[in-house]
Parts: structure tokens; C-alpha cells; sequence
């Protein structure tokens, strides 16, 4: 005999094993702190990398003005407007990817409660049927 | 508009019957159709040009996830770009691997919309996307449109100066990447793009997040309308020289599309909204109910046809599937795209 009650929940289950899925049950395996902490490390190292790229840019747009003015510049203040530029670019995304990650780990926390919620009920029904059987 | 629902109804069944190979058969037409794109733009490279090579791409892109197709049209781009010298090869794969990094990075599930992006600016349609990014995800899609743009006029800045860097010998590298960093800084459509794609997610998504009747309709118009006001200002504060008219004519065409794409994602019956107002130990609970419009004829049309196809079949078996399906579905929908859309408000 169907059991409907177990039946809706393993189908319910089976709709919701999507990646989106398996991959909120393994970020929800994670320390919060953990996971937040990877993944800003990932975005320092991304966000220098990225951070040079733009100030070659920067440098190939200004090429003509550093090349005519290659004595006149004050060094010490170009250097110090590039280490307060790179402060401000990699403090913005690291704030942003703080602010990502948590969300993130908000709802595959979430996700993963309603899935141990469903695993226990399906279990509470086989215990029934057991002790019916 | 029953006709206009069945029909609905009919393609959303055949789309649910054969997903899986529609998938791939969109996914592989859509990649052809971006190779193509992009080649009729800068196809220098004999190879990313020929068919041959495009058919086997999209092939690959087709039956991966749709993060490979943006791979895929990147290596084009950059392949396209070698043949017109080693340092726009390196300059365009680090301007792309930048836009990765600031942008499409933090939503990588939104990648596709990247390579949608330029494509309806092609199509002369730009108000499109934003406006079904702002009906169907949130505004961080905003960092999947950007880049987009970016590579669109990237891609045209190569296209159109061709020419002047095949003038410039091919050692004098700075000059040859300053003809195209020029061409991209003095294009302000560029900006224009950027902000008007921003605004009109912006506003798309507030506006339907609303909590009254007809937001979604409403937001479309807002965004059509933002659109063109943020075009208008621009044309007339930067001094663009925009064809008014094309663009008037393509936000119009866009906010067409875009109902269109609102009645498959969310076509509901107003004038049936329901207030309920119940209670429990903790809470009193404010609910409004708006039920989907659903084709009569459809649902007793596959009455019948459950009924023929298994006449056999024990019923009292069967209902409960039915009401165990049902279930399941009900409680996997989300609550803005699901049947009911529900505003729960807790004292």
C-alpha cells in the first residue's frame, strides 16, 4: 500500500536535488566564518590582480602625459594616490563580497534546514511503518 | 485571450514534456547564432570563422552548462583579435579576465545574461533585457549586464578600427592600443548603456516588488519609459548624436517582448484576488491571494485524456498521486512565480 504522506515528501525531495541544491548542502557544511573568510582571501587575490590590470590601463591611457612629464611628477604622491586607489578598490569589493557570501550562506543554511527537516519526517514514517509492520 | 492562454498552456506542457532536448537545441542555436555574431563583427580568423569549427563549439556549448557558451565566445573573441596582433590579443584578454573579476564573478549563475546583453543591442532592442532581468531576478544581475555592454562596443571598437591599426606597424604595440582604448573612451554610449541598463533594473525590480495590484505591468512601463528618459538626457547632456526615432521605435518592440515574456512567467487574475485573514496562538496573518489565469478547456482537456490513457487503474491509487504531486509542486514553487502570489504580513 502507498503511503501518500511519505510519497508527497520524497517526491517534494527529489524536485528540490537540483545543483542549486547540492551545492547550498555543501556550503552549509561550512563554518559561516569559514566560508566568508575563503571566499574574501579568493577576492583579495583577485581584486590585486584585477586592480593591476586596470592601473595598466590607466598607464597606456596616460602615456603621452607621463612620457612629456616623466620629471615633473611627484612620485611620492603618485605612489601614495595608487596605494589609497588600490585601499578603496579592494575595501569596496571585499565589503561587497562579505556582503554576497553571507547571503549566500544565509540561504543555503536555509535550504539545508527544510532538507534535514523532509529526511527526518520521511524517517519518523518508516519508524511508523515499522512498527505497523 | 483563453485562445491566447490554451495556447500557453499547450507550449508550457510540450516545453515540460521535451525540456531536456529543447535545452540543449536552444542552447546550440544560441551559441551558432553569438559565433556568428560576434565573426560578423571582427571574423578575421580564418579558423573561428569557418562553420565547421562554429558547429563544433556550439556542439560543446549545447551540452554544457551555460557558463561554457560565455567561455567559449571569449576564446572567439580572442582568437578574432590575435589575427589583428599579439598585444590586442593580450590587452582583450585582459580587459576580459577584468570584467570577469570585478563583475561576473559574483554571479556566476548569471553569466548567460552577458552574452544576451549584446546581442539585444544588436537587435536594436536594449531595453529588453534589463527589463526581464528586473521581472525575473534581482538587481544584482546588474554585474552579469555590464560586462555584456562592455564587450559589446569593445567588440565594435575593434571591428570599426581595423582598419587604422592595420596603418600602424605592428611594432609600435602602445600606438596600436591607444587607437582602440580612444575609440572606447570617446564612445559614451557606452556609459549611457551602463547606467540606463542599471536604472532600468533598478526600477523594474522595485516597482513589481510593490505590494499592490498590476505592479508587474506597471514596472514593464516604468522600465520602457526610464529607458527612454535616461537616453534622452544623455543624448542631450553628452551631445550623442542617437537616432531618436530607432530608439524610441526599439524601447517600444522591447516592452512588447517583455509582456510577452511576463504573460509565460506571471499572468494572474486581479479582479479574483482573495483577503484572508486568519490567526494562531502567535500571530494574526494578512494574506492576499491572486489566482493564475489557467485555460478551463486545457485543464479538462487532460482530464480527459488521463482518463482514457489509463481507465484501468485503481483511482483511489491514483487521486493520491495526484494530490501527492500537487502537493510537491505547490511547496517547490517559489512564492513570486508560483501560482498564488502571496503577501503574509504577521502582527
Amino acid at each position: 500500500m502507498v503511503n501518500e504522506e511519505r510519497l508527497g515528501l520524497m517526491i517534494r525531495m527529489a524536485k528540490q536535488d537540483t545543483p542549486r541544491q547540492r551545492k547550498a548542502l555543501k556550503i552549509a557544511n561550512y563554518y559561516r566564518n569559514d566560508y566568508i573568510a575563503l571566499a574574501m582571501i579568493g577576492k583579495f587575490i583577485q581584486m590585486t590582480i584585477g586592480y593591476g590590470i586596470l592601473l595598466m590601463f590607466v598607464g597606456l591611457v596616460s602615456m603621452d602625459f607621463l612620457m612629456d612629464n616623466l620629471g615633473r611628477i611627484n612620485y611620492k604622491i603618485l605612489g601614495a594616490e595608487i596605494v589609497i586607489g588600490y585601499i578603496i578598490f579592494v575595501g569596496f569589493y571585499l565589503g561587497v563580497t562579505y556582503i554576497v557570501w553571507s547571503v549566500r550562506y544565509h540561504n543555503a543554511k536555509k535550504m539545508k534546514r527544510v532538507y534535514e527537516e523532509n529526511i527526518r519526517k520521511i524517517d519518523k514514517i518508516y519508524q511508523r511503518e515499522d512498527r505497523e509492520s | 485571450m483563453s485562445f491566447l492562454v490554451a495556447c500557453r498552456e499547450r507550449l508550457q506542457s510540450f516545453y515540460g514534456q521535451f525540456s531536456g532536448i529543447l535545452n540543449v537545441c536552444g542552447k546550440f542555436l544560441l551559441a551558432v547564432f553569438v559565433f556568428l555574431l560576434i565573426n560578423r563583427e571582427i571574423g578575421y580568423n580564418p579558423l573561428f570563422s569557418n562553420m565547421f569549427v562554429i558547429l563544433i563549439m556550439a556542439l560543446i556549448a549545447s551540452i554544457m552548462s551555460s557558463k561554457a557558451l560565455v567561455l567559449l565566445a571569449a576564446v572567439v573573441i580572442m582568437g578574432n583579435s590575435y589575427s589583428l596582433g599579439i598585444e590586442i590579443l593580450i590587452f582583450t584578454a585582459l580587459l576580459l579576465l577584468l570584467l570577469y573579476i570585478m563583475f561576473v564573478s559574483f554571479v556566476p549563475d548569471d553569466a548567460i545574461e552577458a552574452i544576451l546583453m549584446p546581442i539585444s543591442i544588436t537587435a536594436g532592442i536594449p531595453a529588453l533585457i534589463p527589463v526581464c532581468c528586473g521581472l525575473k531576478r534581482n538587481p544584482g544581475c546588474i554585474a552579469a549586464l555590464w560586462p555584456g555592454i562592455v564587450v559589446h562596443y569593445y567588440i565594435h571598437a575593434l571591428g570599426d578600427n581595423a582598419a587604422a591599426l592595420g596603418a600602424i606597424e605592428k611594432t609600435e604595440y602602445t600606438d596600436r592600443l591607444k587607437v582602440i582604448l580612444d575609440a572606447m573612451l570617446e564612445n559614451h554610449n557606452i556609459v549611457v548603456s551602463i547606467f540606463s541598463a542599471a536604472a532600468v533594473v533598478i526600477i523594474v525590480y522595485a516597482i513589481r516588488k510593490l505590494q499592490a495590484d498590476y505592479t508587474y505591468e506597471i514596472s514593464v512601463l516604468a522600465g520602457g519609459i526610464m529607458f527612454i528618459v535616461m537616453s534622452l538626457v544623455s543624448n542631450s547632456t553628452l551631445g550623442l548624436k542617437m537616432d531618436l526615432t530607432r530608439m524610441i521605435v526599439g524601447t517600444l518592440i522591447a516592452v512588447v517582448f517583455a509582456y510577452v515574456f511576463l504573460f509565460f512567467i506571471h499572468h494572474v487574475d486581479y479582479a479574483k484576488t482573495e483577503h484572508l485573514t486568519f490567526e494562531d496562538d502567535e500571530y494574526f496573518y494578512y494574506v492576499k491571494a491572486i489566482p493564475k489565469i489557467i485555460s478551463e478547456d486545457w485543464e479538462d482537456e487532460e482530464d480527459e485524456e488521463e482518463e482514457e490513457d489509463e481507465p484501468d487503474a485503481p483511482v483511489v491509487e491514483q487521486a493520491a498521486l495526484f494530490a501527492a504531486l500537487q502537493e510537491a509542486a505547490k511547496d517547490v514553487a517559489l512564492p513570486e512565480e508560483g501560482e498564488k502570489t502571496e503577501d503574509v504580513s504577521a502582527q
